[in-house]
């Protein structure tokens, strides 16, 4: 599902540090425009809140500029990308199990698999509220295989790219986590 | 696999064109039978059309700039910029004054000294181009990007001038080439300072004119800017400016005070009376309030480590320490048993730090059984005892019944092996025949090779026996100190006035810095390019 194209709204081309060849700077230039919107998305949706995913996104982008000689096949750009965000959206959820407020005695601390504590919250703004509470409510490898299937429509080898598994693996996580997601909307009064 | 799982399974996969067609030919003859594994094909596409047809939203406008700036920066996001990161060890503010009730979020409890870790120092025996012969061991990590307005060695010091009742004016000068620069107008003389490693940066406390409280500033030495960063009870182990090896980051202590509307004082939320760390990000003009413990003090940057790792230190009856990476992930935090405020040493292979009991009087902490600097070992050593394990500073003193110092302050020599100890306030009886040892008003200097500090470690300075010690700091080759002493105020409204001296360690006589006919009330502290 090509999310950029349903954005009125297109990113700036960059202008890049002087130390990178000419070459490289239209790589990362195209790169950027055409996955910042896709990107940033599929972070919000790993993450639940805008600022972290707004982090996450400019970590990614940054790791990708840094890593951009290991891309050597154009056309696998895309789950390149993925892998470095959701490697980074991971990292981020981990560290967000780690740290919160201290001397915060009253709330609860997040829980240990990542939702939905006060991402749900957030999100409401953005989607309907009862999917946003059923989908922070997955694990998180749930959620980011039926992200990566449903909202960016990869096949199971695509995802399975992405997430470092088997196209068979990702089959069989994926009808979990899809199994998972209907008890969810179901509790909240979506699907049977 | 159950029958079951397996037909769920191919439910699943035919929603992505995931089928053999053997499979779609297996899954089509069991659909026409079964109609729970129809209603589970009815429910996986409801559900994929639901997340499918999710809202799309706009990233921030500013992504690209903020790209762009941490490509050129080479820095990603600090975890601590984002939001609700705010490390969670520690005791809360209303459990402070109960001590060790920590609220540990880290589920891979680290004892290990911080040393002994992996990215451990590992000082390079290099010698940086801005360094001399005699602070070989310093590797900077970050060069200065042009000509610095001190120079190696060059000595540094803030000069507060201003009439009675008036505000005073706040300079910055170097003391070889006279140059100066003005740092604006403050309320009371400044009390702690740091020069920034790569020299671009001043990070000075100055206090807040009679209201005890402290304010903590820092100054761009290339284009004068002042940045305000907060207000401070003035308290023990509160002056330590701690600067990230890069000099990219400024760790502080800001214990937090209510001086009513008007105070010019920079925004915390803090609850009165609860001390935490911060954080400075010169590169991105951002502070940020580290902790929410209520009782953490910035301690000091990790040496020789890639990364800025900042110590930052919980008082509690038995205090404790933790290494906090600023831009890595935080969850594997070290804590440091019975180590509070470590100072490592420029090469990182050494630490001097306090270990004893604390107790929250009067609002501040203070050790009162057992406070005592002591002398960490090398983190070079890959023996097995911890370097965690310290030496007693002091050679010669025996704590009575516990009784030892309840505060101090202690600072390094470029050279690794020289250290100062001063203003200890020895809460035990005077353990010299004559009642002068250990002075709160004396400065101790001594060495590692030379056997660390004793009764004979006493600098010989030239004050007023009502002089009181502020600061101190050693030359870049360590062959002095420069002392600034305060000096009992004349009268109400009178400027404050200090003596800023420099003190060979060869025993010659002290050299008065900023003297002179129209010297201004105020000299020092003083700090060293380097």
């Amino acid at each position: 599902m090509a999310l950029a194209r349903r954005l009125a709204w297109r990113p700036a081309a960059m202008t890049l540090p002087r130390d990178g060849s000419d070459a490289r700077k239209a790589e990362f230039d195209r790169i950027f425009t055409e996955f910042s919107a896709p990107i940033y998305n599929y972070v919000l949706r790993m993450v639940g809140d805008p600022d972290r995913a707004a982090d996450v996104a400019q970590d990614t982008f940054i790791k990708a500029y840094r890593k951009l000689d290991t891309l050597t096949d154009a056309s696998s750009t895309r789950s390149w990308l993925y892998r470095i965000a959701t490697n980074t959206a991971i990292d981020e959820m981990r560290r967000r199990r780690h740290v919160v407020p201290m001397g915060d005695d009253e709330g609860p601390m997040e829980q240990a698999d990542g939702g939905p504590g006060p991402e749900t919250q957030v999100l409401s703004g953005l989607m309907d509220e009862r999917i946003s509470r059923a989908l922070l409510r997955l694990r998180p490898n749930h959620r980011q295989c039926l992200i990566l299937s449903d909202v960016e429509d990869m096949s199971a080898v695509q995802i399975g790219e992405v997430m470092s598994m088997s196209s068979g693996a990702v089959r069989v996580l994926l009808c979990r986590a899809r199994g998972e997601m209907r008890r969810l909307l179901a509790a909240e009064g979506l699907v049977r | 696999m159950t029958r079951g799982n397996h037909v769920d399974e191919l439910i699943s996969a035919s929603l992505t064109g995931d089928l053999t067609d053997a499979e779609r030919v297996e899954l089509d003859a069991h659909l026409v039978r079964c109609e729970t594994c129809r209603n589970t094909l009815a429910a996986f596409t409801s559900e994929r059309r639901i997340l499918s047809g999710l809202p799309v939203a706009e990233p921030p406008r500013d992504l690209s700039a903020r790209v762009r700036t941490g490509i050129e920066t080479g820095r990603l996001v600090p975890w601590w910029r984002r939001p609700g990161a705010l490390i969670a060890i520690g005791a809360s503010a209303a459990t402070v004054a109960a001590a060790i009730l920590a609220v540990v979020v880290f589920n891979n409890l680290d004892l290990r000294p911080v040393g002994s870790q992996s990215g451990s120092p590992n000082p390079s025996p290099s010698v940086s181009p801005s360094s001399s012969a005699v602070v070989a061991s310093v590797a900077p990590s970050v060069e200065p990007a042009g000509p610095t307005f001190l120079g190696l060695g060059e000595l540094g010091y803030l000069s507060l001038t201003g009439a009675p009742f008036e505000p005073s004016r706040l300079t910055f000068i170097n003391d070889a080439t006279g140059a100066s620069i003005d740092a604006g107008t403050v309320t009371g003389p400044p009390i702690a300072a740091a020069l920034s490693p790569n020299g671009e940066w001043l990070a000075y406390i100055t206090q807040k004119g009679e209201s005890a409280a402290n304010e903590v500033w820092a100054l761009h030495l290339t284009d004068g800017e002042v940045v305000p960063l907060g207000c401070s009870e003035a308290a023990s182990f509160t002056d330590r400016l701690a600067w990230s090896p890069d000099g990219t980051y400024l760790a502080f202590t800001l214990i937090a005070i209510d001086l009513g509307a008007g105070s010019d004082c920079p925004a915390n939320d803090g609850d009165p009376g609860t001390a935490d760390a911060w954080v400075y990000d010169v590169g991105l003009g951002e502070r940020l309030r580290l902790t929410r413990s209520g009782n953490a003090y910035s301690a000091a940057f990790q040496p020789g480590i890639e990364g800025a790792t900042l110590l930052v230190s919980y008082a509690a009856e038995s205090p404790w320490t933790v290494a906090v990476p600023l831009a890595a992930d935080p969850s594997d935090l070290a804590r440091i048993e019975g180590v509070f405020l470590p100072l490592f040493s420029p090469d990182g292979s050494r630490a001097i730090f306090w270990n004893g009991t604390m107790t929250l009087n009067g609002g501040s902490w203070h050790f009162s059984l057992g406070g005592m600097p002591q002398l960490s070992g090398d983190f070079r050593s890959a023996g097995p005892a911890s370097p965690w394990i310290g030496t007693p500073l002091f050679s010669d003193l025996v704590p009575v019944g516990g009784e030892a110092f309840a505060s101090g302050n202690f600072t390094w020599g470029r050279d690794n092996d020289h250290l100062a100890f001063w203003d200890g306030a020895w809460t035990g009886a005077p353990q010299s025949a004559d009642g002068t040892y250990p002075s709160q008003t004396d400065v101790y200097v001594g060495n590692m090779s030379g056997g660390l500090l004793s009764s004979a470690s006493a600098l010989a300075l030239v004050r007023p026996s009502d002089a009181y010690l502020v600061a101190v700091a050693f030359a870049a080759d360590a062959g002095a100190v420069a002392v600034t002493l305060g000096l009992p105020s004349a009268g109400v409204g009178d400027p404050p006035s200090s003596s800023l001296q420099v003190a060979p360690l060869d025993g010659g006589s002290p050299r008065a810095v900023g003297g002179g006919a129209e010297a201004p009330p105020w000299n020092g502290p003083a700090v060293y390019g380097y």
